[in-house]
């Protein structure tokens, strides 16, 4: 029955903890400028991170570790450092797209520009870290970004075609213009869809919650189930955006053109819908980046850590998440406009995904922490080919997109 | 684990070590061997310190780190222990001492009394 439970509620936690600034980001632009053109970008990274999540987990049920401990252990300080350092910054970033979209939402309802809401959000994301639990964090945001679920309903409103939806899924096409760009969309969804913090995040709530054997079907199951219904919701947008924006031209260059995807399915309550689902989804995003990004510290310098401590019992934690905060508030003041961020981070989350993927991989075929749980050759060959063929691909499309082609 | 089979840097090195309450103390960031004459090498120490940690990447790290630690930093630093104090090793490393005497918590305890207990609920 708690597994059960604990199934249930794992998948609900991925479903409304799927979506954020990335995935938004990228599939409305997407879907505006190709059409259903890039949606197997997203099953390529839903395939791989299904694999990644499920690892993550079975990693701290069966070695008791998280993961950037056992970097650590395993290959000593100076290896986890690089890593260690770039994902921080790339997390920066990403917290900052968060905290920009939330602040985004806030001006298309409000009329008072983004920038004057970067510190109340970002106090009101420290406060909830600050004084609630993990779960609270982790349920209460979840079962609000069950909102984001208005997309699957509009793509039935809007009536797409499933045997089409299906083809794109599955067939990669190539257009025949603007290549460059399709490019670059196409791995800031796949570096969307594989967010490392989504990962590092997963295995600290697992030691944190102690999972024990019991739940190695369990964790299968959230992950591919939990995985697979949040990316159907991030194709949703892809769709929504091409059966809305496609047809009358709209190019979305930032969040007020995607906020009118929902427009024709719902009326206006689609851009209501709409500012609620980038709300809700990108401040829950932000929750889990700024634990990730401590827990993460923590872990690399041996502290306390724990969102269930009190932040007197845990100083150098809190102090970690309070000063991430801050400095990415300080990016959004700076009136960086926070789409294009957005699809700069996920990129550059592409580039960087080797770099903290190879050493788990590594970790996950050793012996010595997973003795008869190992990684199959299969999940080795599938995560290892996505990755680098992603980050290769990364290497290539941003440059092109900085310095244009077109 | 075969303790007679303890292996130094596979085992020891950069493990998480916590105090009898299971507080989080540091990692092992670094051992020290004692050099004797006429006999083997023996391990004098292990120690928890960031700097030792950085300086294991270059001396310039070390330095900086160095640096930066120089605000918190209390006497006493870095922070050894030695075999005889160590409780059990599986997982983590566990101390038999209170982490808040010792100079592996002197960051902890800065940032608690500089920031913490300085903002609402953070007592």
């Amino acid at each position: 029955m708690k597994r059960l439970l604990a199934i249930g509620l794992g998948i609900v936690t991925s479903i409304g903890g799927f979506l954020d600034a990335g995935s938004i980001a990228t599939s409305a632009q997407a879907g505006a400028a190709f059409g259903y053109g890039l949606l197997w970008a997203v099953a390529l990274g839903t395939v791989c991170v299904i694999f990644l999540v499920e690892m993550s987990g079975r990693f701290a049920i069966v070695s008791g570790h998280t993961i950037t401990d056992a970097i650590r252990k395993r290959f000593g300080f100076p290896a986890l450092a690089a890593p260690f350092a770039v994902t921080m910054l790339v997390n920066l970033l990403v917290l900052a797209s968060e905290l920009g979209a939330v602040c985004v939402a806030l001006e298309l309802a409000t009329g008072i520009p983004f920038q004057f809401w970067a510190v109340p959000v970002a106090i009101a994301l420290w406060l909830l870290l600050w004084v609630a639990t993990f779960d609270v964090v982790e349920e209460g945001t979840a079962l609000l970004g069950l909102v984001t679920l208005c997309f699957v309903v509009a793509v039935f409103k809007l009536g797409a075609e499933p045997a089409e939806l299906m083809r794109a899924t599955l067939v990669p096409t190539l257009p025949t213009e603007e290549r460059a760009h399709y490019l670059f969309l196409a791995v800031s969804i796949v570096g969307a869809t594989i967010a490392p913090y989504l990962f590092l995040f997963y295995s600290s709530g697992a030691i944190e919650d102690k999972w024990d054997k019991s739940y190695l079907l369990p964790n299968r199951v959230v992950a591919t189930l939990g995985m697979l219904f949040g990316a159907a919701i991030s194709m949703a947008v892809i769709v929504v955006a091409a059966l809305t924006l496609k047809p009358q031209g709209v190019r979305v260059e930032d969040y007020h053109q995607a906020a009118l995807m929902l427009i024709p399915a719902f009326g206006h309550w689609g851009f209501k819908l709409f500012l609620a689902s980038l709300a809700i989804a990108c401040f829950g995003a932000a929750l889990e980046l700024s634990l990730a990004s401590a827990y993460a510290a923590a872990q690399t310098f041996g502290w306390n850590w724990g969102e269930d401590l009190k932040p007197r019992r845990a100083a150098r934690f809190s102090v970690a998440y309070t000063g991430f905060i801050a400095v990415a508030t300080l990016i959004v003041l700076a009136g960086v406009n926070p789409m294009k961020l957005t699809l700069f981070s996920m990129a550059i989350t592409a580039v960087i995904l080797p770099l903290t993927v190879l050493p788990f991989l590594l970790l996950m075929n050793d012996r010595i922490y997973m003795k008869d749980h190992v990684n199959s050759r299969f999940s080795n060959v599938v995560v290892v080919l996505i990755v680098f063929l992603s980050a290769v691909l990364a290497l290539v499309a941003i440059p092109l997109e900085m310095f244009g082609s077109q | 684990m075969r303790r007679d089979e303890l292996h130094l840097v596979r085992d020891v090195l950069d493990t998480q070590v916590r105090d009898r309450e299971e507080r989080a103390m540091g990692k092992v960031d670094g051992i020290g061997l004692e050099l004797r004459e006429g006999a083997p090498p023996r391990v004098a120490y292990f120690e928890i310190d960031g700097v030792t940690a950085w300086s294991r990447i270059g001396p310039r790290f070390a330095r900086w780190a160095g640096r930066i630690a120089a605000l918190w930093e209390r006497a006493g630093h870095p922070y050894r222990f030695t075999w005889s104090q160590v409780r059990e090793l599986d997982i983590d490393l566990e101390l038999d001492v209170d982490a808040e005497r010792t100079a592996a918590f002197d960051l902890e305890r800065w940032l608690r009394d500089k920031f913490v207990s300085r903002l609402p609920g953070g007592r």
